[in-house]
């Protein structure tokens, strides 16, 4: 399937009972304070952003959990756009903009609005990010998966890993697993620019155990809820 | 009386932006969903109807 949705952005949500540790995490590899509404953040990262939500707040889950949100310029062209496409789209508003959700080989996909109207937040211009987001999320069915999110924009990279997909510039990443576990849990992964012996080093400083696998090209720290935060390092950018 | 625990269904109406945006900041201020805010306000517009 070709793009319909163009300037999609990985920007998963991250519902936690440690709001405040978990943002530290985050910036401590790379991301970047952006967006702010009492304990609600959104880190921006060098591709993909990633919105730390107390879950003491949240309506859709009880449980520390992560889950996939695309955010677009325009949640109504997008949804008008995917219906033409024969994909059911629902659009809706909300406090901060307007919210969508599409069916998905995979479940149902979330979309947001890009926020626009900013009333009630603290908007900051993020320092530099230093490193990326990758969502992994768990399909059924890879094939159906990657035609479904080529409609959005992502799609492998040349020569790749066929289960890596990437958006245009900024957009993040995603990672496809096979399985049948609920597609809405994702996991959060960071690939960054910079030495791994660099980012280890400055986990370790600030008190956080870090794994290394895959031969050393792999770095794991536990997230204060207890799951795993995998940071790799990212290819150099194509000339 | 509006039953809490009854399943939501969506709601499509059409307004002026401006009271769309104004209703949309009171949530924020508020601290609670658009959903919840305008339930709460047509339940609170029904009831006092109801009083009359």
């Amino acid at each position: 399937m070709t793009a319909i949705v163009t300037h999609a952005v990985v920007s998963p949500l991250r519902f936690t009972d440690h709001p405040a540790e978990t943002t530290a995490l985050f910036e401590l590899l790379g991301l970047r304070r952006a967006v702010r509404q009492g304990g609600f953040e959104v880190l921006q990262g060098g591709g993909g952003r990633l919105s730390i939500h107390p879950l003491e707040t949240a309506a859709s889950t009880t449980v520390p959990a992560s889950s996939l949100v695309l955010d677009v310029p325009d949640v109504v062209v997008t949804s008008r756009r995917l219906d033409e496409a024969g994909l059911t789209a629902t659009w809706w508003d909300e406090s901060w903009g307007r919210q969508a959700t599409v069916a998905a080989p995979f479940g149902t996909l979330w979309l947001n609005a890009e926020l626009v109207d900013t009333y009630g937040f603290e908007v900051q211009a993020p320092a530099e990010p230093t490193a990326g987001v990758v969502v992994a999320i768990v399909v059924p069915d890879l094939v159906a998966a990657a035609e479904f999110l080529a409609a959005f924009g992502f799609t492998p990279d040349p020569g790749g890993a066929p289960d890596v997909l990437r958006g245009g510039p900024g957009a993040g990443a995603l990672r496809l697993v096979q399985g049948e576990g609920d597609s809405s849990v994702a996991s959060i992964a960071l690939e960054t620019p910079e030495p791994l012996a660099d980012v280890a080093a400055r986990l370790e400083a600030a008190g956080h155990a870090v794994t290394r696998t895959d031969g050393g090209t792999t770095l794991t720290v536990t997230a204060p809820d207890g799951d795993a935060v995998r940071i790799t390092r990212a290819a150099p950018a194509a000339e | 009386v509006p039953d809490e625990t009854a399943p939501k269904t969506q709601f499509n109406v059409y307004l002026p932006p401006d009271l769309v945006r104004l209703v949309k900041h009171r949530a924020i201020d508020e601290g609670r969903s658009l959903s919840s805010l305008v339930e709460a306000a047509l339940a609170d517009y029904l009831k006092k109807g109801d009083d009359r």
